[in-house]
């Protein structure tokens, strides 16, 4: 059992985000507009207006809106599927229209654009040749994204006879084939099941982690807010507003800690201690079992009974050749930066250091401990506030444990998983 | 387990076999054995397909499941065979080929998502073993043309199949431009719209042999097949390159799978050239099953049973070879020059102050046509000598030369026949009466050519021997040209017809880009009606010609470019003036159908199918010029020019 504390914050300065990219822009768009003509040349829709965008190498950066605010037109521009009408956009510093520039570019559309005539397997074999990759790359690449898709057992259906979710994963495979340097997802959870969302989500965690740029365009906010980076929100074909995710969403004025079930009188002590602070607790509570962590339980104990399926296999590790190594060339800052990410994105056994008190539950179980910690966190209050990398490690490490990684999903799977991680 | 499901199904098994059994027994009882035969051979037909669909539908292994089929299929022949007492077993074969086929195409239709590649080679190499088992049956109990029509119908089949296999492993290193091909092969094997076309050639060019009346002569029916079959085969391929080339562009933009191709590194151009490869390799491919096809078929053809061995060995000297036509000269050296020299001199000796000093090109034009046509006309009472060169090599390769007449008459008799006298050489030639407007063709030997190669041919219309009537009036003529040449073989009929699909093959290049590029500005319907339209026109080329000719009369027809675009605005300010209003309308639309045809490239000027179905050789030198004006000049300005349209195309629209 835990418990959740929510009380004001200790310091401010520790909840503000330096996300750990690097600032060479992988895309660049610049007062890019898109008017769209009807056939006598007049204009009918400025579906893009004069936006400035810049996503960052390495990073995770969210496109968000409405319907029609434009979200798919940019996209298509910074592909060059579409010529823009006025400004323009810059992929890897060239112009979209440069036909070397998509070697590595991954793109997964919204609608899965696949010929329903191929099997997933030539699918690929398709999309394989179009990066002119040797037949010996092909079978293995494919081998590895069938796989890890979970497709290997169906690979000889036609595409046209999937289910939307099991599209949706093809055309997943299709962007990841050419181990692109960036990978441009646009709704890529729609029509997907709760364990190719949490794939998806995982697998795009696993490859910034392993130094790719991502752009992401999803209606689904918790997706979003879960693994980016920086977000801009785009409505009427312009950019309202854009930051870090933590920038646009932190409660400033609030904190919440997470412990093991606390009883009555220790909620009273520290409730004594913060109020040395002039600070009090708002509200104590019990945290709930997420429904997706419900339901991948379930799909996990079915798997277990043996329990036969048409559909898709749980899907396997994540492609060994996107580039696990490429990271160093990608994140230039420094070995200790990768290692934070490392960090970041595996569910770790060592324990936390103590300026990261909320991180994982279960490795302090005492109440003693914490009561400990919060005393030793708000006596140091100052010292937390003059190491924001630190603090920054501190938040990503919560994101981190809520969407765990890819082999964390495949330890649930396989029955591995501790009953205390699934908690948070 | 012997679940409920499984005990029911046992019981309703159990339950038909005993009924019919039971009630074949019963009926033969009666007397009614006829009937009761047919009882139990139905009711042991269902009990199989009941016991196979219940395999199906309960057993996991494929191979016992293919057990089940080939068992039944021996237990039902079996049955059939004995039921009926058939002694030769041709229908106990038709049924074992049936159930298998059908059997077989469950099996595979349940089977096919993960069976691998080689058990679909098992399936081909069953039914190839199954189909020609049947031929072979049919062959010997004398069902000759169903035999081989089958035979051909798979034999074709089997081709397309390895030929595509081929195609596959050419098209399957790593560049984009290949990837799109195979793609598209794939699309038009897998998608209807193309695969209808490939099952007409398929299942027409085996059959069609057979179709024509068994009465006329060997020859003509031959001639008739070869014609029919690559007038289908040319029709077949050209519609499927058409709805082809403009399906796959627009289907791939209204489903976007364009979105996805064209964010990859792939060109534009590389994007049109994969399609139009793609095309090509499939149409070489259906070109060379068609040929294939054709050319066995008509040897085949050259085997059956005729009485006259003169039409057997005239298919060899007339159909299944490539002539060459030669025109007759004038004995004595004189040319049609020295003829329209010598009637200008007799002119003007006759009217020196009313002839001018030299003729108009007008004048020269109509002299020398007077002058032909009276050189291809034999008076009353007259004759004519014609003279063919060249022919030493014939002397030496064919058994025959054919002199092809098609004779007209000044007063027409009421037989509609001239009669006249010829000699070859000297020699009298048995024929002497002719049809008129007829194109006959008379075989002459060989061994009558003399030693320099010359042929003299004299025809006199004086009846000396011609057993006609005394008082044919009339004057016998034979149109130039056409009416009055000498055949002879120049090669072989394989050769000549691989040329002419090669032809062909260059054609379908054209429609392909005319296609493609269509598809990539317009929708399917207008597309493909478009690029249809352009198929026509160009195939109608020369009879279009002729026909806007012979609409408006227009100035300088017969002159040089310039002159004539001058023509125009002459002729039309000449109707204006005179008032003719509705000739100088007919100048405009005149012009606008010279307009239109001059957008598309002639076919008829390169129609390789009236060649070969005459026997007649379709020279290398047609050849090239149909690789250059149409596989180079047309198909490449078309496809530059499309190329840089579908740049500036956006593929996406506000809705997307």
């Amino acid at each position: 059992m835990s418990c959740r504390l929510m009380v004001e914050p200790f310091n401010k300065d520790s909840q503000e985000d330096q996300t750990p990219v690097s600032t060479d822009a992988t895309i660049r768009c610049i007062q890019l507009t898109k008017i769209f003509r009807d056939f006598w040349f007049r204009n009918r829709v400025r579906a893009v207006d004069g936006i400035d965008l810049e996503v960052h190498r390495g990073e995770v950066f969210g496109l968000l809106g409405p319907n029609g605010s434009g979200k798919s037109t940019t996209i298509k521009l910074i592909l060059g599927l579409l010529h823009a009408s006025s400004g323009r956009a810059l992929v890897f510093n060239r112009r979209p229209e440069d036909v070397a520039v998509k070697s590595d570019i991954g793109y997964l559309p919204e609608e899965s654009y696949l010929y329903r005539f191929l099997n997933a397997r030539e699918t690929l074999e398709y999309y394989g040749k179009l990066f002119h990759q040797s037949r010996t790359q092909r079978r293995q690449r494919i081998d590895m994204l069938l796989e890890m898709v979970g497709l290997d057992a169906v690979q000889r259906r036609p595409v046209g006879e999937y289910s939307k979710g099991m599209q949706r994963r093809i055309g997943l495979a299709q962007a990841l084939i050419n181990d692109p340097k960036l990978l441009i997802l646009d709704e890529p959870t729609s029509g997907l099941d709760p364990i190719g969302t949490r794939q998806i989500k995982d697998l795009i965690l696993e490859l910034k982690r392993r130094g790719k740029t991502i752009l992401l365009c999803s209606h689904l906010l918790a997706d979003v807010e879960d693994v980016c980076d920086r977000v801009a929100i785009m409505f009427g074909g312009k950019v309202q507003r854009q930051g870090t995710v933590d920038q646009l969403l932190l409660q400033q004025s609030r904190t919440t800690i997470h412990t093991e079930q606390l009883d009555s009188a220790t909620i009273d002590q520290i409730d004594a201690l913060l109020s040395r602070q002039g600070k009090h607790i708002d509200r104590v509570e019990q945290p709930r079992q997420k429904l997706e962590s419900l339901f991948l339980q379930i799909v996990h104990e079915a798997q277990e009974r043996g329990i036969q399926t048409a559909g898709v296999r749980a899907g396997g590790q994540i492609a060994g050749f996107l580039a696990e190594d490429d990271r160093l060339a990608h994140m230039p800052e420094s070995v200790e930066a990768a290692e934070i990410i490392d960090r970041l994105t595996s569910v770790s056994d060592k324990p936390t250091p103590v300026n990261q008190v909320p991180a994982v539950g279960g490795q302090q179980s005492d109440a003693n401990k914490v009561l400990k910690k919060l005393e030793s966190a708000a006596d140091q209050a100052d010292e937390v506030a003059s190491a924001p990398r630190q603090a920054t490690s501190q938040s990503q490490t919560a994101k981190a444990n809520d969407t765990p990684v890819d082999h964390a999903l495949l330890d649930k799977l396989s029955g591995r998983e501790k009953p205390d991680e699934r908690k948070n | 387990m012997l679940t409920k499901s499984i005990f029911k199904w046992l019981i309703s098994w159990l339950l038909l076999l005993t009924v019919s059994l039971g009630g074949s027994w019963l009926l033969a009882l009666q007397g009614l054995e006829g009937i009761g035969q047919i009882v139990m051979v139905v009711g042991l037909v269902a009990a199989y397909l009941m016991f196979t669909a219940g395999t199906f539908a309960q057993c996991q292994s494929r191979w016992v499941l293919w057990g089940v089929v080939y068992l039944g299929i021996g237990v039902t022949t079996g049955a059939i065979g004995y039921s009926f007492n058939i002694s030769n077993a041709s229908t106990a074969a038709l049924a074992s080929l049936a159930t298998g086929i059908f059997l077989r195409a469950i099996c595979v239709f349940r089977a096919y998502e993960t069976l691998p590649q080689w058990r679909w080679s098992a399936v081909g190499l069953i039914t190839t073993v199954d189909i020609v088992g049947f031929c072979w049956r049919c062959l010997v109990i004398g069902y000759i043309s169903t035999g081989y029509a089958l035979g051909g119908v798979w034999a074709m089949v089997l081709a397309f199949l390895v030929g595509l296999r081929l195609i596959r492993f050419v098209l399957a290193p790593g560049r984009p431009l290949l990837g799109i091909a195979r793609t598209l092969v794939d699309e038009a094997v897998r998608m209807r719209i193309a695969l209808v076309f490939i099952v007409v050639i398929m299942l027409l060019v085996p059959v069609m042999p057979y179709l024509n009346d068994p009465r006329e002569l060997l020859k003509y029916r031959i001639g008739a097949f070869l014609s029919w079959s690559m007038w289908v085969t040319a029709i077949a391929l050209s519609l499927m390159t058409i709805f082809l080339a403009c399906g796959t562009i627009c289907s791939e933009m209204r489903d976007r799978q364009i979105y996805l191709t064209l964010s990859k590194p792939v060109g534009r151009w590389q994007y049109l050239m994969g399609k139009w490869v793609g095309i090509m390799l499939l149409n070489m491919l259906l070109l060379a099953v068609a040929g294939g096809g054709v050319y066995t078929f008509s040897r085949m053809m050259q085997q059956m049973r005729e009485n006259d061995p003169a039409d057997r060995s005239a298919i060899l000297d007339e159909v299944l070879v490539a002539r060459v036509s030669i025109l007759p000269s004038m004995p004595d050296g004189m040319t049609l020059e020295d003829m329209i020299a010598r009637r200008f001199r007799n002119i003007r000796d006759q009217r020196p102050d009313r002839t001018p000093q030299k003729w108009t090109e007008n004048q020269i034009v109509e002299a020398r046509t007077r002058e032909l046509n009276a050189w291809h006309t034999v008076g009353r009472n007259g004759r004519q000598t014609y003279v063919f060169h060249g022919l030493s090599e014939a002397k030496e390769t064919a058994n025959t030369v054919q002199l092809r007449l098609k004779t007209a008459a000044n007063i027409r008799p009421d037989s509609q026949k001239v009669y006249f006298n010829m000699r070859v050489n000297g020699k009298p030639y048995p024929v002497n009466e002719l049809v008129i407007d007829v194109v006959h063709t008379l075989p002459i030997d060989t061994h009558l050519i003399d030693d320099r190669g010359q042929l003299e041919i004299v025809i006199s219309n004086d009846f000396e021997g011609s057993g006609g009537p005394l008082d044919q009036e009339t004057d016998i003529s034979f149109t130039p040209d056409e009416g009055f040449q000498l055949l002879y073989r120049y090669g072989g009929f394989g050769p000549n017809l691989a040329r002419s699909m090669v032809v062909l093959w260059f054609q379908l290049g054209f429609l392909a880009i005319v296609g493609l590029v269509a598809g990539t500005c317009l929708g399917f319907p207008v597309a493909s009606l478009l690029t249809l339209v352009i198929y026509i026109a160009a195939v109608t080329s020369g009879y279009l010609d002729e026909s806007i000719s012979a609409y408006a009369a227009v100035y300088g027809e017969d002159k040089m470019l310039w002159d004539q675009l001058m023509g125009y605005p002459k002729s039309l300010w000449m109707n204006i003036k005179d008032m003719k209003l509705w000739e100088a309308a007919k100048v405009l639309i005149r012009l606008a159908g010279e307009l239109i045809t001059a957008l598309v490239p002639s076919f008829s000027h390169y129609n390789p199918i009236p060649l070969v179905a005459d026997g007649r050789v379709v020279e290398p030198s047609l050849v090239g010029k149909a690789a250059l004006m149409i596989g180079v000049v047309w198909t490449g300005v078309i496809g530059f020019v499309g190329q840089f349209i579908f740049r500036q195309r956006e593929l996406a629209s506000v809705t997307a």
